[in-house]
């Protein structure tokens, strides 16, 4: 009889097997490459994946997770920003809290600095480089070298964000619904030299156009601080003219063409509407912010990152789909024609060209 | 005997080849079990089969698929949270955010919040989040855990799209001798694991009054390898935590009777770090205050109740990494007016009208966000050719606020022998879209259309003896379900609920059992559990959608449980082992985790002290060391231990 009850459990269990018609396993495959053009992927919040692509603009052929096919080791939770400072790449893991460190030729694994919420690195020197951190009210000192914090300075508000260097000043953007205003930093004595009252409240991102004039985006539409472009004369640190946006636009990720004559930038409709949806162009020279966009975002869909390829001209545009799938990352002619469309990690944030 | 086994086992074979074909035509369905092999063990006597006191479960869901969790799996885990019991021991994924951690249930490739907990009939699901975590629920205060399989919203209500866990008290008893009973009962484990409780009655022959009190502590500090390969102990994962039940009961005459419930509890948890955290100083309280006041007149044929509940859920979440300080408090009315009658002896019918109202205070502008469902339900049961045909058609018909929505469904079983059975049941399902969905601040939707959709499941039940000494008991049951208006949260910094998509759920659950009664004092168990789920994106809104034909996240193709152990004289003993598939966390399967098993060793051993009871339960969770995660990059300990006692004084 246990013969017997031995045979009806496996056919039981053969009954079952038979029913595996979907092969549990995923399908996986390795894509490895190289090129100039580097997706920053944050991934989805809390889930660890943030991950870095390579786009060979030669090809037209995109590869990744690179620094996992390199290193065998996952990068972390948002994936932030990432810059070039000598031989190698920093890159800021948000909510790792900190700043991966690899071989810029071979994205091998150099090193790390925890840092609390770094957001980006802006090199000051070779021993020097300063780093913005979310929550926190400080810009955090690190030596690119020693991969050390060697200090810290004390903003008036919290989010450091955006920076940029001009003439030994750093212009730091403190992205905090209760100020609007902009703070320089004397890179020599790490300390800050002046502030600057710009059109709106949250300074978040900065930029240099061709006439050596300081772009700010303003604002936190979610937090109901409405948007605005500030341009500064980084000289005397005067506001020179201010753009404001309609209160329920939300603009993200202004960047300079090649040139420095033009801003492009996204405004997020992250409610799945297309009104204020899509990548919009202006002029340094307009006198008011365009109102239709230069690349439309469909239902359902907004842009996260966006990027201009110094050497070609050529728009990069990150569509996150939601930050629950792989995004894809579409290139664009200056004229908007639609050249190729390749498939990156989860939530393609920034780019990174690599001169 | 040798024929009678012969016989049976001829009949065995004629059900196995019936199984192969149903099998074999079942396609992609799935598979599921549970682990309710844990019999006739000597512990509090005969073990006893819990059914439900709610009539919708007893009388008028004859096709749906019912899992009661039995006595004896009650008393292992009564030092435990429902999370880890149903992990374990229940054929539903558990999502476990880590140890002693948010816990949430997916039944059948839903989402959390399709998964309605209903206690004593009173939806309590978190009224803002529309999910309960059942890491916070204690065994100690449940008497009776019955899980409802597939989609009943006629019976249940909004959220019931993949199944319900359906929580009952104790029953007053009236008793003129002035029955008192007083056991007590304390644990203690890994990582610093104390655990008391306290269950407690007196009745006469109108009144009934217990307390049942459980209270929790444990630091969490196990150790685990780093991506690195060192080893080091968890941190900021403490956790305290108590939950007090109280109920009063009067018996206005012998037909009628009138209870009040009283539950509180409150929860301190920190958050550990996850894996790619550095660090983390993340913690939150929340507490819940549940009031019930249930009437009952029983007549012969008819039975008439009313219930009411006010139930508000707080909770304070701190992270001063990141500047979060939060505080939010959802409040419900429930009330729920109902009548049931006995037609004939093979028919009833019942009516039913829930109304519940809701509402979330935000914490920034004192702004009150309120829904309100009302609704009328009827089910009506009738049986044919002597009862082998049971056959159950419900509908509701239910407005929430401004919404209206009608939700037809029936049900129906067929004994075929005393030994076979089948079942089936159709019902239109739908889910409200919940206060947080459509008001959070940043994020909330208020355009969000209710998900909807049809759901068919059907299935057998084979229960045979082998000999008078072996039984076998096999089911099966295979569903089919389409949502629409699929609600997906999108974003990065700002998330944001869409209704996106339509998932087709569909799957093939089985249920095994063999029991051994070797003679007067041996007695063997085995059980076998298995589910097979393919829950995947059919169309999508989104541009360029990579989610179609991919399995949704975080519900795992496979699983399976298996109990294997025996019991002698007043010793019980099982082996329970766990597989858990992959489960994908992105919805193009992209990313994805790696599937773990789980070995679990329990022993249980009944003796008397001075002549009251005392039982004694060892637990050994994770015998095989493993390091696995059920959510991503959130730890799970290596092997651990439980030992507990209960002590019957009265």
């Amino acid at each position: 009889m246990g013969r017997e009850v031995y045979k009806i459990v496996t056919i039981l269990f053969s009954c079952l097997l038979l029913l595996s018609c979907v092969k549990d396993k995923p399908n996986s495959p390795a894509v490895t490459g190289s090129g100039n053009v580097y997706v920053v992927c944050e991934g989805s919040l809390g889930n660890g994946d943030g991950s870095l692509y390579v786009y060979d603009s030669k090809l037209g052929t995109a590869s990744g997770d690179r620094y996992y096919d390199v290193n065998k080791q996952t990068l972390g939770d948002v994936f932030q920003s990432m810059q070039r400072i000598g031989n190698e790449f920093f890159l800021c893991v948000n909510n790792s809290d900190k700043i991966v460190v690899v071989d810029a030729a071979t994205l091998q694994f150099r090193g790390a600095i925890n840092v609390p919420k770094p957001r980006y690195i802006l090199k000051i020197s070779n021993t020097k480089a300063y780093v913005s951190s979310l929550f926190n009210n400080k810009v955090y000192i690190v030596n690119p070298q020693s991969l050390q914090v060697t200090g810290s300075i004390d903003m008036p508000h919290q989010n450091t964000e955006g920076m940029l260097l001009y003439n030994n000043k750093a212009f730091i953007c403190t992205w905090d619904t209760a100020t609007n205003n902009l703070y320089t930093i004397d890179a020599t004595v790490d300390k800050i030299s002046d502030s600057i009252s710009l059109a709106g409240y949250a300074p978040q991102e900065i930029l240099l156009d061709k006439e050596y004039k300081v772009w700010v985006l303003s604002g936190d539409m979610h937090e109901g601080r409405t948007c605005a472009f500030n341009r500064i004369n980084p000289d005397d640190d005067k506001l020179i003219k201010s753009y404001i946006f309609p209160a329920v636009a939300d603009p993200v990720r202004p960047v300079m063409n090649a040139a420095g004559d033009s801003i492009y930038f996204i405004e997020a409709d992250v409610d799945g509407g297309t009104r204020y949806n899509g990548i919009f162009r202006m002029s340094i020279y307009d006198a008011t912010l365009p109102v239709t966009p230069f690349i439309t975002a469909k239902k359902f869909q907004y842009f996260w990152a966006l990027g201009i390829d110094p050497a070609t001209g050529y728009i990069y545009v990150g569509d996150p789909k939601g930050f629950i799938q792989k995004g894809t990352v579409s290139v664009y002619k200056p004229d908007a024609t639609l050249v190729n469309q390749f498939s990156v990690g989860v939530g393609p944030g920034h780019f990174y060209f690599d001169e | 005997m040798h024929s009678i086994v012969n016989k049976n086992l001829k009949k065995l074979r004629s059900i196995v080849l019936l199984t192969t074909v149903l099998c074999c035509f079942a396609g992609n369905l799935y598979a599921q079990h549970i682990n309710d092999t844990l019999k006739s063990v000597q512990v509090d006597g005969a073990r006893k089969e819990h059914k439900s006191n709610d009539a919708r479960i007893n009388v008028f869901s004859p096709g749906q698929k019912i899992i009661s969790i039995d006595s004896v799996t009650l008393q292992q885990y009564q030092n435990q949270s429902l999370a880890n019991l149903l992990s374990q021991q229940a054929p539903v994924f558990i999502k476990s955010y880590g140890f002693n951690s948010l816990s949430t249930l997916n039944f059948r490739g839903s989402s959390a919040a399709q998964s309605v907990v209903l206690w004593n009939g009173v939806p309590i699901q978190d009224a803002a989040l529309g999910i309960a975590d059942v890491s916070q629920l204690p065994v100690l205060l449940m008497n009776k855990v019955n899980l409802v399989y597939g989609s009943s919203a006629a019976l249940w209500g909004s959220g019931n799209v993949g199944g319900a866990l359906l929580l009952e008290s104790e029953q007053p008893v009236f008793d003129s001798n002035g029955k008192k009973r007083l056991s007590l009962v304390g644990g203690l484990g890994s990582f610093s694991q104390y655990t008391g409780g306290i269950k407690a009655s007196i009745s006469s022959k109108r009144f009934f009054l217990s307390l049942d009190g459980f209270g929790q502590s444990a630091i969490n500090d196990f150790s685990y390898k780093t991506s690195l390969n060192t080893d080091v102990n968890l941190s900021n994962a403490r956790l305290q935590g108590g939950s007090v039940m109280g109920q009063a009961a009067y018996l206005i005459s012998d037909q009628n009777t009138l209870r009040l419930y009283v539950w509180y509890q409150s929860y301190y948890r920190e958050v550990p770090a996850a894996l790619f955290e550095r660090t983390s100083v993340k913690n939150y309280t929340n507490g819940s205050l549940r009031l019930l006041l249930d009437w009952n007149r029983e007549r012969v044929n008819n039975t008439w109740y009313t219930k009411g509940a006010f139930i508000s859920d707080k909770m304070h979440y701190k992270d001063s990494l990141s500047l979060l300080n939060t505080s939010n408090t959802s409040y419900q009315y429930y009330f729920e007016g109902g009548w049931k009658h006995r037609i004939n002896a093979n028919s009833q019918l019942i009516v039913f009208v829930p109304v519940q109202a809701s509402w979330i205070v935000a914490q920034d502008t004192a702004e009150n966000k309120q829904q309100v469902k009302a609704a009328v339900a009827a089910a009506y049961d009738v049986k044919y050719f002597h009862g082998r045909l049971d056959v159950a058609l419900n509908g509701r018909a239910e407005m929430i606020n401004d919404i209206g929505v009608l939700l037809p469904g029936i049900d129906a079983s067929y004994s075929l022998t005393h030994w076979f059975s089948l079942r089936a049941n159709v019902q239109r399902t739908y889910r409200a879209p919940t206060l947080n969905e459509l008001y959070y601040d940043p994020g909330g939707n208020p355009s969000l259309k209710p998900e909807e959709g049809w759901n068919e499941d059907a299935g057998y039940t084979l229960k045979v003896k082998l000999s008078p000494d072996i039984s076998f008991y096999h089911d099966l049951s295979a569903f089919n379900r389409v949502i629409n208006n699929w609600i997906a949260w999108f974003g990065g910094a700002i998330w944001t609920p869409h209704n996106i998509a339509t998932v087709h759920s569909r799957g093939l659950e089985t249920e095994n059992k063999l029991q051994w009664a070797v003679n007067d004092h041996w007695q063997l168990h085995a059980g076998l559990n298995t589910s097979y789920i393919i829950a995947t994106t059919q169309s999508s809104y989104i541009t360029n959608d990579n989610s179609i034909n991919k399995q949704i996240p975080y519900t795992p193709r496979y699983n399976g449980q298996l109990n294997v152990g025996f019991s002698y004289r007043r010793l019980y003993f099982n082996y329970n082992h766990t597989y858990t598939g992959y489960r994908f966390i992105t919805t193009d399967e992209s990313e994805y985790i790696l599937p773990y098993n789980t070995g679990n060793l329990q022993l249980m051993y009944d003796t008397q002290v001075s002549h009251y009871p005392l039982s004694i339960s060892v637990q050994c969770n994770n015998v095989w060391n493993q390091q696995y995660q059920v959510v991503a990059y959130r730890l799970m300990p290596g092997i651990n231990w439980l030992a507990g006692v209960k002590f019957t004084l009265l």
